[in-house]
C-alpha cells in the first residue's frame, strides 16, 4: 500500500483492539474500504483521492476502541479454543473407530481362518472330532466352544472363541478356563492346560486335555467365579466313537 | 423506553434493512444508505464496522469473503433469520416511535415518512 497516511491510520486504529488475532481481518476489511473509497474519490475528479478517502473514515482511536469492544479478548479465546476444541474432538472420535475398523478386518480374517494348532505331529492321528455350538457368556465375554477334537494319544484338543462386546472398549483380555474347571460326567478332576490364543475382540484359545479316563463319556466345564457368574457347558462325547468322525 | 430504543438502534435498523434486500460488503453498504436517504445519512465511514461486527456477534447477519461480479474480494454481510427477526421488530419500534413524535410536534402525521 503506497500510502504512509492511510498505514499510519490503520495502525492507530487496530493497536486499540486487544484480541490480537483478529487484527489482520479488521485491517484488510478497512484498507479495501479505502481502496474502494479512493477509487470513488478518483472517478469523481478529486485531486487527492487517496487523502479524500482517509478523511471520510473519521478518528482512528474511536474507531479501533469501537472494534475492540466487538473483538473480546475473552469471547475471541472461547471462539478459538472451541474450535480447536472441536477439532480435537473429531480426531479422538475418528481415531478409535478407525481402529476398531482394524480390529474388525482382523477378527473377519481370523473366522475365516481360526488360527488352531494342528496337533497331529505330536499326539497322533484324529480319531474323532465333534462341532460344539455351545455359547455361555459371563461378565463381559462369551465363551463360545467350536470344537472338540480327540487324538489317537488319549489327548483332547477343546477349541473356542473367547467374544467380547464390541462396546467394550476395555482391554480385550483373552481367557482360558482356570485350574479344576475340567471334570468328566462323573466329577472326576480333569486337568487342562491353556494352548494359546490371538488377542482382540474375538480371540481363538485352544485347550489340551490330557488325562481324561478313557471310558469318560463327556466333559464338564464349570468356572464359577467368587460373585455368582459362572460358565458351564456339558459335552456328551459320541457313543460310537468312529461314527462322528 | 420503546422511543428510546427505535432512536438508538436506529442505524442498526438501516442496516439490516438494506442487507434485507441483498447481501453487501461495508463499502457498498455506505453508499447504499446514503443514496437511498438522499445523502442525509452520511458519518464518518469507519463507524459502520464496529457495528456489522456487533451484528455479526449478535447473529443478526453472517459475514463471508468471496470475489464479487466486479471481480474485487470483499468481506459480505448477509442477514440471517434472526436478523429478519430483529428487522421486523426494530421496524415496529420505529413506527411507534416516528408516529408518537409526530404527535407531540403536532401537525401532519406523516411529515416523515
Amino acid at each position: 500500500m503506497p500510502f504512509p497516511e492511510w498505514e499510519e491510520f490503520l495502525d492507530k486504529t487496530v493497536s486499540q483492539v486487544r484480541f490480537r488475532y483478529d487484527r489482520r481481518e479488521i485491517r484488510r476489511e478497512l484498507t479495501e474500504h479505502l481502496e474502494d473509497a479512493r477509487d470513488a474519490a478518483a472517478d469523481r475528479g478529486e485531486a487527492d483521492p487517496a487523502a479524500a478517502a482517509l478523511a471520510a473514515m473519521g478518528d482512528p482511536v474511536e474507531l479501533g476502541r469501537a472494534l475492540d469492544r466487538e473483538h473480546k479478548p475473552l469471547l475471541g479465546w472461547i471462539w478459538r479454543l472451541s474450535r480447536w476444541a472441536l477439532a480435537l474432538a473429531v480426531l479422538v472420535s475418528v481415531l478409535p473407530a478407525l481402529n476398531l475398523g482394524i480390529l474388525l478386518v482382523g477378527s473377519a480374517w481370523e473366522a475365516r481362518f481360526p488360527p488352531y494348532t494342528d496337533g497331529t505331529e505330536t499326539h497322533g492321528e484324529v480319531l474323532w472330532r465333534m462341532d460344539l455350538d455351545q455359547k455361555d457368556s459371563f461378565y463381559n465375554i462369551t465363551v463360545k466352544l467350536d470344537e472338540l477334537v480327540a487324538y489317537a494319544d488319549g489327548s483332547y484338543s477343546l477349541r473356542y472363541q473367547v467374544r467380547h462386546h464390541i462396546l467394550d472398549t476395555g482391554i480385550w483380555w483373552s481367557y482360558d478356563f482356570p485350574y479344576g474347571s475340567f471334570t468328566d460326567l462323573e466329577g472326576n478332576p480333569v486337568s487342562g492346560g491353556f494352548g494359546g490364543s490371538s488377542g482382540g475382540i474375538v480371540s481363538y484359545c485352544e485347550t489340551w486335555l490330557e488325562d481324561l479316563p478313557p471310558e469318560a463319556e463327556g466333559l464338564l466345564i464349570r468356572d464359577q467365579s467368587p460373585s455368582g457368574p459362572e460358565l458351564y457347558f456339558r459335552i456328551e462325547f459320541p457313543k460310537e466313537e468312529g461314527a462322528a468322525a | 423506553m420503546a422511543a428510546d430504543r427505535g432512536a438508538g438502534n436506529s442505524t442498526v435498523l438501516l442496516i439490516l434493512s438494506v442487507l434485507d434486500q441483498g447481501e453487501r460488503y461495508g463499502y457498498e453498504l455506505i453508499r447504499e444508505l446514503e443514496r437511498r436517504s438522499e445523502k442525509v445519512f452520511q458519518f464518518q465511514e469507519g463507524t459502520l464496522y464496529p457495528v456489522l461486527h456487533r451484528l455479526e456477534n449478535q447473529g443478526y447477519v453472517t459475514a463471508e469473503r468471496k470475489t464479487g461480479e466486479n471481480g474485487k474480494e470483499r468481506r459480505y454481510y448477509r442477514i440471517t433469520p434472526a436478523g429478519k427477526k430483529q428487522l421486523a421488530a426494530e421496524r415496529e419500534s420505529w413506527a411507534r416511535f416516528s408516529a408518537a413524535v409526530n404527535r407531540v410536534i403536532g401537525g401532519e402525521q406523516h411529515a416523515f415518512s
